[in-house]
């Protein structure tokens, strides 16, 4: 359990390390023009030049000393990822994901109306009046003002084109 | 420049306008004086409403939002010592106490006649310093500007505070890096896209802003179960009290209000200092100029305490505006999201925009004026209502501020692969926040990562790409010492303190 010990701090760095390293091999394989190789500056040279500032500047974080604003504060990694309500945050991820997932395809009302009574049922309001309340008045008057006063166009969705059997 | 100024309040005198900025304002109160959301949130929020609007008029809401947040922001704090902005941190010291004493309404009052007078005074000097610096930028080249945004990039670290330059530093070469993906501007090359056609034109500004500010702060508001507390509903539903300021009390406050717009305007011209460093540097300055007796009355509910920090943040972000409007660099986090929304309206923020969209030059700077007004004059009253909306409860206003931050990204492109992008740089952000690791910087570099790319080119090709432009004019070689000089303080003081630590074990 020593690793959940280290300051939260010097994780962030050996995180950038990583990420900077293999942000200089990708940029290291970023296609050139023949003629652009002899050039003084390149597609590649602000890559180059930010993967070293990332590597210099993650290597100064991991090797000097910490200092800290609040010394009482626990800096610890595993101070950091306790007692959170991580659940909820995975829960609410999934749903934000099968919105973008599924707006095309049942449309804006649908999509909108089911994303919010998920999020307000993850987030603990178990009330079906006040689901109903909040959601529904919100997710029409949004496609109202959007459809009808500003012209922006929702989508009202793929299922219901296929299902009315037009071509 | 007259011209300039009549268009300018002939647009923010429109009644729509007028609207705008009253709307921003009580809705950047509200967002303010929520836990967690800030004024970035705020107008990365109102970015997608504001995209039907004319540029002047989106600006006008967005001004508004942002001097609305720092007002929530000081609410809270005088209330129930609650900051829900870094800028008004200061404002507790002597806020809380004074409210605490049976003076809610005195302390708010003064808070907001304070805001407005730095406000007041601020505007002036933006009105003066702003087309003064336009006209000297245009002789601008581009090493200069790429001396200028290194030291605007540095200068965000080199405030950042103990512990958190190098942390600051990471974010902003990391938001560097996120300005690279997409297509090369110059070769048409693709860079880190993975051959996907969705990272073709890079990462949208918006869904980068949304994502690490409105939707991290939301989720992360139900990571640590964040509650409105109770106190802060109970507190502002209830009558505040009289808000009345005696002739006494503006006597004592008004040579410290004069002394902190001044301080808080240039620290707020100043890249990366921001709000929360002028409203210390005032609520400081003002404790050590106080006379003996006086000095005992600080962080026990003193006057001057309070008028310090409060004038000093609101001429912070008047002054946070002359390097956005006349340079087109933005100094903090909340300056990159407005350059961004101007970006995304078709303006160049720049020496160019003085003279080529005055309207929109001149109604940013009056509206501002326009909001401190309205701030005074509609907001204190309104306090007890914002209250109510503080009583929405946190299972139905976290989902609500998701759904805006998703569709808000969503109409812009129409594309549901942002919806998925978001959600996982909202991961990312949640993990690097629970690391300490700030955002502002993130964004800022990333903002200003395709200019610098662009003048960097350009400076090269110039110089026969040879890197002797760096020294060989006199502005470039100014600005990149001021840098160096920025970039070592901190770690000047890092290594004090560390051998102060050796000497002392």
């Amino acid at each position: 359990m020593k690793l959940f010990n280290i300051h939260r701090e010097k994780v962030g760095a050996l995180i950038f390390l990583i990420f900077s390293t293999a942000y200089g091999i990708v940029a290291s394989r970023i296609p050139m023009m023949f003629y652009a190789e002899e050039g003084a500056f390149t597609p590649r040279t602000m890559p180059y030049a930010l993967c070293a500032c990332g590597i210099v500047v993650s290597l100064a974080m991991l090797i000097l000393p910490t200092v800290s604003e609040d010394e009482e504060k626990d800096h610890s990694l595993a101070g950091a990822f306790k007692g959170l309500e991580w659940k909820q945050v995975g829960q609410l991820a999934v749903v934000m994901i099968l919105y973008g997932l599924t707006l095309k395809v049942v449309g804006f009302l649908v999509s909108t109306f089911v994303f919010l009574m998920a999020g307000f049922w993850i987030l603990g309001e178990r009330r079906i009046k006040v689901l109903l309340l909040v959601s529904i008045p919100l997710v029409v008057g949004f496609w109202l003002i959007m459809t009808k006063l500003l012209e922006v166009y929702l989508d009202p969705g793929s299922l219901f084109f296929y299902l009315g059997g037009s071509s | 420049m007259i011209d300039g100024i009549l268009a300018g309040l002939n647009t923010v005198i429109m009644p729509i306008n007028l609207l705008l900025v009253f709307i921003g304002c009580f809705a950047g109160t509200f967002i303010g004086m929520l836990p967690g959301l800030g004024p970035i949130s705020a107008i990365a929020l109102m970015i997608p409403i504001t995209y039907g609007f004319d540029p002047a008029s989106g600006m006008i809401l967005m001004a508004g939002v942002y001097y609305g947040a720092i007002f929530g922001g000081s609410t809270s704090s005088i209330l129930i010592n609650a900051p829900g902005v870094a800028g008004t941190v200061a404002t507790a010291f002597d806020g809380y106490p004074l409210a605490k004493s049976g003076h809610p309404g005195k302390a708010l009052a003064l808070a907001a006649y304070s805001s407005f007078s730095g406000g007041t005074i601020a505007a002036v000097f933006l009105l003066i310093a702003a087309p003064a610096l336009a006209t000297v930028s245009l002789s601008f080249q581009s090493s200069d500007y790429f001396a200028l945004m290194v030291l605007g990039l540095t200068a965000v670290s080199a405030f950042a505070g103990k512990g958190g330059f190098l942390k600051a530093v990471i974010m902003t070469v990391f938001g560097l890096m996120l300005a690279t993906v997409g297509t090369d501007r110059s070769a048409g090359i693709q860079r880190f896209t993975f051959g996907r056609m969705d990272l073709m034109d890079g990462i949208s500004f918006l869904l980068l802003a949304m994502s690490t500010f409105a939707l991290s702060e939301a989720l992360m508001s139900v990571l640590r179960k964040d509650e409105i507390p109770d106190e802060l509903k109970k507190a502002t539903a209830k009558k505040i009290g009289s808000l009345r300021v005696t002739k006494e009390e503006i006597k004592l406050v008004a040579p410290t209000v004069a002394r902190s717009s001044v301080l808080g305007f240039f620290v707020g011209v100043l890249p990366g200092a921001g709000a929360t460093l002028a409203s210390f540097l005032a609520y400081g300055m003002e404790r050590n100029l106080a006379s003996a007796k006086e000095k005992l009355k600080f962080g026990k509910g003193s006057l001057r305490g309070l008028a310090a920090p409060e004038t000093a943040n609101n001429a912070a972000c008047s002054g946070s505006f002359v390097p956005l409007l006349t340079l087109g660099i933005p100094g903090s986090g909340t300056t990159a999201v407005m350059l961004g929304a101007l970006v995304s309206y078709g303006i160049q923020p720049g020496p160019r925009l003085f003279i080529d969209q005055p309207a929109v030059f001149w109604s940013v700077i009056i509206s501002m004026y326009v909001g401190n007004i309205i701030l005074l004059i509609l907001n204190l009253p309104l306090i007890p209502y914002i209250a109510r909306l503080l009583a929405v409860p946190k299972q139905i206003l976290v989902p609500v501020v998701l759904f805006f931050s998703l569709i808000g990204v969503y109409l812009v492109s129409f594309n549901t692969f942002d919806i998925q992008m978001m959600v996982f740089m909202a991961a990312i952000a949640l993990v690097l926040r629970l690391l300490d690791f700030p955002m502002a910087p993130m964004l800022l570099g990333f903002i200003l990562g395709g200019m610098m790319e662009d003048n960097l080119r350009r400076a090269l090709a110039i110089s026969d790409g040879s890197i002797s432009f760096l020294w060989e004019r006199p502005i470039t070689l100014v600005i990149l010492i001021i840098t160096v000089l920025a970039l070592l303080s901190p770690l000047r003081s890092m290594f004090q303190k560390k051998r102060k630590e050796t000497i002392t074990s």
